[in-house]
């Protein structure tokens, strides 16, 4: 896929990320779009586009977030790396086998989000947190996972094999 | 591109993203983070505007089936803010000649206030901030104050050429010094994870009651005096405990913010 229009794509999920659904947000819980993107995407085309995608849509995060830039940068490129793995070696062989995979990573996510964080000073009450917004979250990424995969299968089927590359 | 494979390639951009977090923590960043804002807030305006009317059309169909229900609840409303407005005019019309009479004892310190739109929130939910669309050009700096007609919001933490980040007081790393406008009893306004307030620290001598007002202490010169915060909902003492702990209910709803007024001539003490 055309990296310009990759940016675009990526920049325009975390706007969406940052306003429509943070307004729809319920006691600060809502569905963490760009990494349901990333692992989506990586599922689709490996690890390598995965984490490309990860850095990108990880970096514009950072730009809209008050966290440190370079946070969701890395964590995304992990989670692209750890769900194209997940593509490579389990995907195929067994249906059940995403749901475990997008749960995994949400929580990797999370949990590294926060101890990050917390290691930069911000205080995190870790058990309200777990059972209040990291389980509530993690369950909204499971339901709404087919939604972010479709489309983005739709797009994967439509640039074809075209690979991520500058020209 | 060159070809990489995937091990080196997550390896470097790893590596990659850990410096951009070094690089940010020593402020080195900001020119680039600017250049970034730059280019991503005209967007952002502008899809946060669509938003807005998006859920603003939403909003008139979700609330339908309550509105018989709310008119009931706004009619007795209006009946007793009718009451309420009577006994206030004749309040006022008393304060106006005991202000006359303290006036020049008392300073009345007014605010210089700034409005802005709010485009944008932060995507981490452990961060509770908003982005508005004012910023070093309109005159804003850091640790100014922002509230709206309602009571206080937060406070000014990060400032571009067009935008600022705000933290809202319901951010866990927020701490507001507070007191109750009918007892004076004083705390520390802290957010929780559930994006509430909770005043902490409440010494367990002092009286704090329900439906008491919470207001800025002014109490360390991060805020303003006596701006609103909310309302006491729930009181926890446990006399084996050092401090009480209240639970308020902001008088912001923080969910529904579309526009902030930034105070631009306070400045707070630093630390």
């Amino acid at each position: 896929m055309n990296p310009y229009a990759t940016i675009a794509l990526l920049g325009l999920v975390a706007i969406v990320q940052s306003t429509a659904l943070s307004r729809a947000d319920a006691n600060g819980l809502y569905l963490q779009l760009m990494l349901l993107v990333v692992i989506s995407w990586s599922l689709l085309r490996g690890s390598r586009e995965g984490m490309v995608w990860g850095f990108i849509g990880g970096l514009a995060l950072d730009l809209l977030s008050a966290g440190p830039v370079g946070l969701n940068a890395g964590l995304l490129t992990l989670a692209g790396y750890s769900a194209g793995w997940g593509e490579a070696k389990v995907f195929r062989a067994n249906l059940a086998l995403p749901a475990f995979i997008i749960g995994a990573i949400t929580l990797g996510y999370a949990l590294s989000q926060s101890m990050v964080l917390q290691a930069l000073g911000h205080p995190i009450p870790w058990f309200e947190w777990f059972t209040h917004i990291i389980l509530p979250t993690l369950v909204l990424n499971l339901v709404a996972s087919p939604l972010v995969y479709r489309p983005l299968r739709w797009l994967s089927h439509h640039t074809g094999g075209e690979k991520l590359e500058w020209r | 591109m060159a070809r990489l494979r995937s091990e080196p390639l997550a390896f470097v951009l790893t590596l990659c993203a850990a410096l951009l977090l070094f690089l940010h923590q020593l402020n080195v960043l900001k020119p680039a983070e600017d250049f970034g804002m730059l280019m991503l807030a005209p967007a952002q305006d502008f899809l946060s505007a669509v938003f807005s009317g998006i859920d603003r059309q939403f909003a008139g169909f979700r609330d339908a089936q309550d509105w018989r229900q709310r008119y009931e609840e706004r009619q007795a409303l209006i009946d007793q803010l009718l009451v309420e407005n009577t006994r206030l005019r004749e309040k006022e019309a008393e304060n106006a000649t005991l202000r006359e009479l303290l006036s020049f004892k008392q300073a009345n310190p007014t605010y210089n206030f700034l409005a802005a739109e709010v485009t944008g929130r932060d995507p981490n939910p452990l961060l509770r901030f908003i982005l508005i669309d004012r910023g070093s050009s309109d005159g804003l700096a850091r640790a100014m104050p922002v509230v709206t007609s309602r009571g206080l919001v937060g406070q000014v933490i990060e400032v571009y050429p067009h935008s600022a980040k705000v933290m809202l007081i319901t951010d866990l790393a927020s701490s507001v010094n507070a007191l109750s406008q009918e007892t004076r009893a004083a705390g520390v306004i802290q957010g929780d994870v559930n994006g509430g307030l909770v005043m902490r620290f409440i010494a367990q001598g002092e009286k704090i009651d329900k439906a008491n007002v919470v207001l800025t202490s002014g109490l360390g010169g991060r805020f303003p005096k006596a701006l609103v915060i909310g309302q006491v909902q729930d009181v926890r003492q446990r006399d084996v405990e050092l401090y009480q702990e209240a639970e308020i209910r902001p008088s912001v709803n923080f969910n529904a913010l579309d526009t902030v007024l930034v105070i631009t001539n306070f400045t707070p003490e630093e630390k």
